[in-house]
């Protein structure tokens, strides 16, 4: 039973994680954004050839930093271009081009290394904690998610974390006070960077990295910022963790297989729920 | 050589349909749909179930129409809920429910092995191939027909209403409800008839045939097609589905070549997606 617990807190720290990043892009680009699946999966396959070197707490370390790297620059081009070409907040193509720019990175990571799934080269003993055993990873995805919220936390009190957090809230009133989102663009991509690459450093080590592994729970962190609206940080963490509860009680009492459709079908609920067409929202 | 050659314009015709449907789906409404693989694997589906319990093979791809038609409307009413990305991002939900529902109901389906041994459609004596070659040529000519003629008088103004606005629609007494569902269904249709197609042409359906790589393929097929006619989806097609498979003649893996597919199609939306909204800015700047 704890180590269901455990299992529900990794995920639910992995989900809520995506989930803020989601929220943050929303903010800065005005749709949701899937390159984060591209990122996810790039640093995923970053850890994976940098444990291969050295797979101690060094090699880790390295791992991290440069996904990280690579992260962040990616997601400063991205937003780079977005911000640039006024894509952003502009018939919510956001979600479309970032599909295109997502299977694009796929089939690239794909047709470069090949299909399947790397494994990494750590191998994590499992850690005794009191009267617990746990595996060694879902501990090291706890402490990962904590450090990167906690970072996350702190960057969203400097003034261009207190810039997005006004995008967030109402973005017109941030633009009359001088909130210029392309300005906005390197710190967000470093800290969403950040946020995203802890969460494919621990899908690399957990489940070894695949062209298409960061797509899965990209959809979910997107489902995880719908649930909560409006709450920041703290809503996507709650979004998270209900999205982990269920996906963790499907794997276990329904199939594991059926276990993602399950998160997708909530997922369309929400997005039907929500409805966006202007009927719905009684635009006259 | 010449059964590859077969077997790729057996591809190429099956996406080029796919892409036709498509392309109308995002002119008539503006709607980009990230649930083509779910549609044409519910028509291919539709045709082997009801092909192996032993119903004739024109009743299958009437059932396979049926079911396409139905799935179709069913997309194009969503509209009404959802719209823009909104509807791109339920539709992609939706895609990926089906995959696991179809995945899951081995019962009916095969589950993740899928069902083999398809009765296939006979036509004059021709092989498999041939009838495949046949019937996805009508299907393409149909399909383009179908649209060219759509795309004149009322029934395309109303639509252009539609897309516009549903509340100018209601004001101007435009039946909004029924262009949808005749779009919906046209599409739907039409989908689920090149995935019957391909069902009677391999004798087999998998759900692994129809993941959201193919509905990506689909959609980007699609845009080409919404901006440059029948010649945008073939010119599409020819980029996407062919050359990728032409590949695989220098010693490329299939997996591989997929993945190059995946590529090219996420490059098409992506750049078709930049491009369709400047254009929109500068129609409304003029």
């Amino acid at each position: 039973m704890t180590a269901v617990l455990v299992l529900v807190l990794c995920q639910a720290a992995m989900i809520g994680l995506v989930a803020i990043a989601v929220r943050q892009q929303y903010a800065l680009l005005g749709g949701y954004d899937l390159t984060l699946a591209a990122v996810i999966a790039v640093a995923a396959e970053s850890v994976v050839y940098a444990t291969g070197f050295s797979g101690g707490a060094w090699g880790l370390l390295c791992a991290l930093l440069i996904a990280w790297c690579v992260s962040t620059v990616g997601m400063y081009l991205w937003n780079i271009a977005m911000t640039g070409t006024a894509v952003r907040r502009d018939g919510g193509l956001v979600f479309v081009v970032s599909l295109g720019v997502n299977s694009a990175i796929t089939g690239l990571i794909g047709l470069v290394r090949g299909p399947g799934t790397l494994a990494s080269g750590v191998l994590v003993p499992r850690v005794h904690f009191a009267e617990l055993e746990v595996a060694g990873i879902l501990v090291i995805g706890i402490v990962l998610a904590a450090i990167a919220t906690t970072l996350f936390v702190l960057w969203r009190r400097t003034s261009a974390g207190v810039g997005v957090a006004l995008l967030e809230q109402d973005a017109r009133f941030a633009q009359e006070l001088g909130v210029e989102p392309a300005r906005l663009c390197l710190p967000a991509a470093a800290a969403v960077g950040g946020v995203a690459s802890a969460v494919g450093v621990y899908q690399g080590l957990a489940n070894g990295a695949s062209p298409e592994g960061g797509a899965a729970i990209a959809m979910y962190g997107i489902g995880a910022a719908f649930l909560v609206e409006g709450r920041g940080v703290l809503g996507a963490i709650i979004g998270g963790v209900v999205f982990a509860v269920i996906l963790v009680g499907s794997q276990l009492f329904v199939s594991a297989s059926m276990a993602p459709s399950i998160l997708f079908a909530i997922t369309l609920t929400l997005v039907l729920a929500r409805g966006t067409s202007r009927m719905q929202q009684g635009v006259r | 050589m010449g059964a590859y050659l077969l077997a790729m314009t057996c591809q190429a015709g099956f996406f080029l349909s796919s892409g036709v449907a498509s392309g109308w789906l995002t002119k008539a409404l503006g709607l980009s749909s990230l649930a083509g693989g779910a549609v044409v694997g519910t028509g291919a589906y539709a045709y082997a179930i009801a092909a192996r319990a032993g119903l004739e093979p024109s009743g299958c791809v009437a059932v396979a129409a049926l079911a396409g038609c139905c799935v179709g409307a069913v997309l194009a009413v969503t509209r009404g809920r959802v719209e823009g990305s909104d509807f791109a991002l339920a539709t992609y939900c939706g895609q990926m429910v089906w995959l696991g529902v179809v995945a899951n109901a081995s019962a009916l389906t095969g589950g993740a092995l899928g069902l083999s041994a398809i009765p296939g459609i006979e036509l004059a004596g021709l092989a498999r191939s041939g009838v495949a070659v046949v019937l996805l040529g009508a299907l393409c000519t149909l399909a383009a027909l179908v649209c060219h003629v759509g795309e004149r008088g009322w029934f395309w103004t109303g639509a252009a209403v539609v897309r516009r606005s549903a509340e100018l629609a209601d004001t101007l007494g435009v039946d909004r409800l029924r262009i949808e569902l005749q779009v919906g269904a046209i599409y739907g249709g039409t989908l689920a008839l090149s995935g019957a197609v391909m069902a009677s042409y391999l004798s087999f359906v998998g759900v692994s045939s129809f993941d959201a790589s193919v509905s990506i393929a689909i959609l980007a097929l699609g845009y080409l097609g919404a901006a440059g006619g029948l010649g945008g989806t073939a010119a599409a097609t020819l980029l996407v589905v062919v050359f990728p498979e032409f590949v695989r003649l220098a010693g490329m893996s299939s997996a591989r070549s997929g993945y190059l597919r995946l590529l090219l199609s996420g490059v098409v939306v992506a750049a078709y997606a930049m491009w369709r909204h400047v254009s929109h800015r500068e129609m409304a700047q003029r």
